[in-house]
């Protein structure tokens, strides 16, 4: 008896890491295909594609500026302050711009970005391509000689890579720029002091991170995503679940993934 | 001329079948939805998802295989309820499968042509509206006319008239059987039995049943 529980046990064990390695295969497959279809350049000579690619720019980028400017305005403006607060505090203003080019410029913009990506896109990248399945468009498409890749999934990860990494651009100079102008206003410190503490300590090494990550964290996301919606199938009640799943399981691989970096960096 | 061929398709039976249709010819396939899926899902698989050919266009001395550029710009589909995506445009519906190839001179005939395919459609006042959820009859409208932007060497049509109202079946046939008979494509018609309401006069008959 206590055998045959032991076996049942290792079966369900021996089901789940299958079932995983072959999500994580998948995963990788759909990454790999977008990389190639990016250097490919094929989707630059095709007005479908370039046309779905506009959309996706337009809905995750640009309708999503008057919301990027609330949060630089709120968590940006914010982390700046209390960075100079902090450092008045310690009477040590030369920890501004290294703790600006730590906290805000590698860690905060980035992170929040794709968290603001995810929460705007994510469910509407599984529900897009979920519903896509079910309503048979993907076989339309098929019969359209269209590459169900390049024209559904690449111009999202596309989309979102581009408008991860501008956002978060976006977010750091302008949290910055008007970070310092609210630290001037309440006396704290001269604007053009602040800007040159900033400049001193953000190296080309922070920019370049802001930037992987700034681009990469949404592109990674946007993957899983796509992996969620074409896993529903032709099972619309799937669309909830994986949506769900979609959006946490980006989120813990983007948190875990930011650690990993952390560390590695820290020995760098 | 044009022949597509397909050798050893799998049935759900366990058997295979076989068969061809030519230019001009128009053959009725009878074969269980699952296998018309099958069959249906071969061909459209891209290059890069397929190991084995078994379906392929012949012209001549050249062949292309399914799932290539070239194989879809003589081929075109009908498929039931699937003519359509919801998210663009009636207009770039019809276009669609020009929008994505890269021959531009197409587009541009394809682009000029399109107003007078919808106005035989009777769709010329919807054409730029968005797509949405539509009924069978516009799905099958569509992709009709598709077929008339393409002018394809092989029509493949599934079951299109399943779930359309009766009067709307009238009209379709009313609208597609002159159309096919000016495209003078071949014809290969899927479906699930043999009454399949479409009014067109078959060369030939295939039933594909698994053992």
């Amino acid at each position: 008896m206590y055998l045959l529980q032991l076996n049942v046990q290792a079966d369900r064990i021996g089901d789940a890491t299958l079932r995983m390695a072959a999500g994580v295969r998948r995963y990788f497959m759909l990454l790999w295909y977008g990389v190639l279809g990016v250097i490919g350049l094929g989707w630059l000579r095709r007005p479908a594609v370039l046309h779905v690619l506009v959309r996706q720019i337009y809905f995750t980028g640009v309708q999503s500026l008057v919301w990027v400017l609330v949060m630089i305005l709120f968590a940006g403006v914010l982390s700046v302050f209390n960075i100079v607060a902090f450092a008045k505090g310690i009477e040590d203003l030369s920890k501004i711009g290294m703790l600006i080019g730590t906290l805000l410029v590698q860690e905060v913009a980035p992170l929040l970005i794709t968290i603001f990506l995810l929460a705007r896109s994510g469910v509407a990248v599984v529900t897009e391509i979920a519903n896509m399945h079910i309503r048979g468009e993907d076989l339309l498409l098929g019969s359209l000689g269209i590459d169900r890749q390049e024209y559904l999934y690449l111009p999202r990860m596309m989309a979102f890579a581009l408008c991860g990494v501008v956002l978060t651009f976006m977010f750091v100079a302008l949290s910055i720029w008007f970070g310092g102008l609210v630290v001037a206003w309440q006396q704290e410190m001269n604007l053009g002091q602040f800007l040159v503490e900033v400049k001193r300590s953000t190296g080309l090494s922070s920019l370049l991170m802001m930037a992987g990550k700034g681009f990469f964290y949404p592109l990674l996301c946007c993957v899983l995503l796509i992996d969620q919606g074409c896993r529903v199938g032709r099972d619309p009640n799937e669309i909830p679940v994986r949506s769900t799943n979609g959006v946490v399981w980006s989120l813990m691989m983007i948190i875990l993934l930011d650690v990993v970096i952390g560390i590695l960096w820290s020995f760098l | 001329m044009s022949v597509l061929h397909w050798r050893d398709m799998p049935l759900s039976g366990g058997s295979e079948w076989s068969g061809y249709v030519a230019s001009g010819e128009r053959v009725h396939a009878v074969a269980p939805l699952p296998d018309q899926f099958d069959w249906l899902d071969h061909c459209y698989r891209s290059e890069k998802e397929q190991h084995v050919w078994r379906i392929w266009l012949e012209t001549g001395s050249d062949s292309r295989r399914s799932g290539s550029q070239e194989f879809f710009g003589n081929v075109s589909s009908m498929l039931v309820g699937r003519g359509l995506m919801a998210n663009l445009s009636m207009r770039e519906n019809l276009l669609l499968p020009f929008l994505y190839r890269t021959d531009g001179e197409a587009l541009a005939r394809a682009a000029e042509a399109v107003d007078g395919v919808a106005e035989y459609l009777g769709m010329e006042d919807h054409l730029d509206e968005r797509a949405g959820e539509r009924s069978t009859y516009t799905h099958a409208l569509v992709s009709l006319g598709r077929c008339m932007l393409q002018r394809p060497e092989i029509i493949i049509i599934q079951d299109i008239y399943i779930g359309m109202m009766p009067e709307r079946a009238a009209k379709f046939r009313e609208l597609s059987l002159p159309v096919f008979d000016e495209l003078q494509s071949g014809i290969l018609y899927f479906s699930g039995s043999q009454h399949e309401g479409s009014g067109l006069r078959f060369d030939r008959t295939i039933l594909a049943e698994g053992d």
